[in-house]
């Protein structure tokens, strides 16, 4: 899951998905703004067939926090 | 098309490393909207792009379509995504119980806005316009609301109004192939104004795919068709004549007869219809001759491509024989494995397979017609099956003269010049935008821009109908010639003749023409230009072989004079000149 996460994050932002860790945010990664977090939520509802509500896309706001969800979504 | 197939992230991806080749103009594009909506960017892009055309998108910034058109009057193309539901947020929350007084005096201050959004995109070549559409507020099924009255009124208002570079575009016919459910995305629209799901864009974009396409010269012209079992139901080598059905007493005779019907009606329309088919050419012959219920006839198609051979070289060979680009082509069979090996060798071509539940079959044609939607067809576009089928009866008569000059005596060629004529805007605009070859200074104009040309006292064009002994070849030239009645001086602006017409020194007898006008105006003197493109060296010495003398020399082209009184006429006996309107 997290290699198809990076994946979809590399696409929509322009950024090598070596750049994307643990520690990747919208604080430390400048392509990642707030219209870029509209396509990215858009882009990864597509990648896993989901629909997130609001407060899964607040909670979205870092790789881990994308992993996070993802992960509970999919119990 | 590949817009449903491809994912959101892999567009972007693609979008992200596209180039746009050298020395290519990009196609540009506006989108202006009330709302949030730059994946229509990434999807229209991504779509254009993978078909050849080599779109640049810029969206407008939200909610600035007023001011924002007049910066976007530039483009080839301009989307006007307006929608009713975020008109303001006040109307949203009354909804559909507005007052009639609040609602009146909103209609009116919307109508103002529409007008001159319209007007100021008037130089864009196609503006794509959405109908309003209610149903973002609900749809209510019995009950007549505000906003039912509000879309219906606004769309009455453009329909009255609409000016001929404008197209409606029925979001409604989107949102019900994708569901209205789907088309809305209310999370994403209360976090930020983005209001339309992707597969709501995608549908979009795959809907308004043919009017872009025609309006960027990459229309589809060509609809390349199998036989058996596509043409007729049966299989003419085993089944026999007789036997094959396509009269409509029958299930399957009344679904190919049908079939039948619907291509020549395309064909009416102005596509031309080609065959290709896996078959001995004599029992093909047969159906044609011996069947006089085929409602299609051997002169409805434009070429026949019968035998053993493999269908993709076939394809190529129509392609080439017609002059067209493979992305012009669309290919139908009733054998998937006809239409993957097609798919496979040549992905240019839009392909479709017959379908197996045959009852789907009109269906299945009557939307693969969408694709030729062309509002910017021509007589000349609708007459070209004829068209083709004169060129062949030249090429053999060609065949029987050695010498050039014989030949074009035999042609009888004439030349009737129309003078800025009304009824000839759109297809000497269109020769303005296609003209690539003879064209001495390519300069593009929009229909708006030659009506405007038209009505300018101190302007003439000039459109020249070609005919000869096997036909008419329409109108295939033009010059725009400016003028200055004081200095008694004339520019020629643009001077262009359509491919179809060159080697026969028509060129020569048009210019002619045009000078013994420009003198019949009392004209002595005029300018003329090259400019140099990837495309028109042939003509980079016209003006030297007319003997004008240059006056400058620059780096991508020259200008040069003629006096009137001092010009030869060219010593051509065999073409036939007239003044004259479009008949």
């Amino acid at each position: 899951m997290e290699s198809r996460i990076k994946q979809v994050m590399s696409q929509v932002l322009g950024v090598d998905a070596s750049r994307i860790d643990d520690q990747t945010s919208p604080h430390t990664l400048k392509e990642w703004d707030s219209l870029q977090h509209v396509t990215l939520v858009l882009a990864l509802q597509e990648e896993f067939g989901l629909e997130f509500s609001h407060d899964e896309v607040l909670a979205m706001m870092s790789f881990t926090g994308i992993r996070d969800t993802l992960k509970t979504r999919a119990k | 098309m590949l817009v449903n197939s491809t994912k959101y992230a892999e567009m972007l991806a693609f979008n992200r490393s596209w180039k746009l080749p050298a020395g290519v103009e990009p196609y540009t594009v506006g989108i202006l909207s009330n709302i949030v909506i730059y994946q229509l960017k990434d999807v229209l892009e991504y779509a254009l792009r993978t078909a050849g055309i080599p779109a640049s998108v810029q969206v407008g910034e939200y909610d600035n379509v007023v001011q924002d058109s007049l910066r976007f009057r530039d483009k080839r193309l301009v989307v006007v995504f307006w929608e009713a539901f975020n008109f303001s947020d006040q109307l949203r929350s009354k909804g559909q119980y507005l007052a009639e007084a609040e609602l009146a005096d909103l209609l009116l201050h919307w109508k103002r806005q529409i007008d001159s959004v319209l007007e100021a995109l008037s130089p864009v070549p196609l503006v794509l316009f959405n109908r309003f559409s209610p149903w973002a507020a609900g749809a209510l099924v019995v009950e007549d609301g505000a906003w039912g009255r509000i879309c219906r009124e606004l769309n009455q208002h453009i329909e009255q109004s609409k000016p001929a570079n404008v197209i409606l575009v029925d979001v409604a016919a989107v949102a019900a192939q994708v569901s209205i459910r789907e088309t809305f995305d209310w999370r994403n629209f209360y976090e930020s104004r983005v209001l339309y799901s992707l597969n709501f864009l995608r549908q979009y974009v795959q809907g308004v795919f043919p009017a872009v396409a025609a309006a960027a010269g990459r229309a589809k012209k060509v609809l390349v068709l199998d036989c058996d079992d596509t043409l007729w139901g049966g299989i003419v080598g085993e089944d026999g004549v007789p036997a094959l059905a396509m009269t409509p007493d029958t299930f399957k005779g009344m679904i190919f007869h049908e079939a039948q019907s619907l291509y020549a009606a395309l064909r009416e329309r102005g596509v031309l219809l080609a065959l290709c088919s896996k078959n001995n050419p004599e029992d093909v012959d047969a159906v044609f001759a011996g069947r006089t219920d085929m409602v299609l006839k051997s002169s409805d198609l434009v070429c026949k491509k019968v035998g053993w051979g493999n269908k993709a070289e076939a394809i190529e060979a129509i392609a080439r024989e017609l002059n067209l680009g493979l992305d012009a082509v669309v290919f139908v069979d009733d054998s998937e494995f006809e239409v993957r090996s097609v798919k496979d060798m040549l992905p240019q071509v839009t392909t479709f397979c017959v379908p197996q539940a045959i009852q789907d079959y009109p269906g299945m044609i009557r939307s693969l017609a969408g694709l030729f939607f062309n509002p910017f067809a021509t007589k000349e576009d609708r007459q070209k099956t004829e068209m083709y089928a004169q060129e062949a009866r030249r090429e053999l008569v060609r065949a029987k003269f050695g010498n050039m000059e014989d030949y074009l005596r035999s042609l009888k060629l004439q030349l009737r010049v129309m003078i800025s004529d009304p009824a000839l805007v759109g297809r000497m605009a269109q020769l303005s935008q296609k003209t690539n070859q003879f064209n001495l200074t390519t300069r593009r104009y929009t229909e708006s821009q030659i009506a405007a040309f038209c009505d300018d006292g101190n302007c003439a064009l000039f459109a020249v109908n070609v005919a000869d002994a096997f036909g008419d070849y329409g109108v295939t030239g033009l010059a725009v010639v400016t003028l200055d009645r004081h200095k008694l001086e004339a520019d020629v602006d643009t001077f262009l003749l359509s491919c179809r017409v060159l080697g026969r020194n028509i060129e020569l007898v048009f210019f002619e023409a045009v000078v013994g006008w420009l003198k019949s105006q009392g004209i002595k003197r005029i300018t003329a230009h090259y400019r140099a493109t990837p495309k028109n060296a042939q003509v980079a010495d016209f003006w030297d072989r007319l003997a004008l003398s240059r006056s400058a020399d620059g780096g991508s082209g020259r200008d040069y004079v003629l006096s009137l009184d001092s010009y030869n006429k060219q010593p051509i006996d065999y073409i036939g000149v007239e003044y004259g309107k479009q008949d």
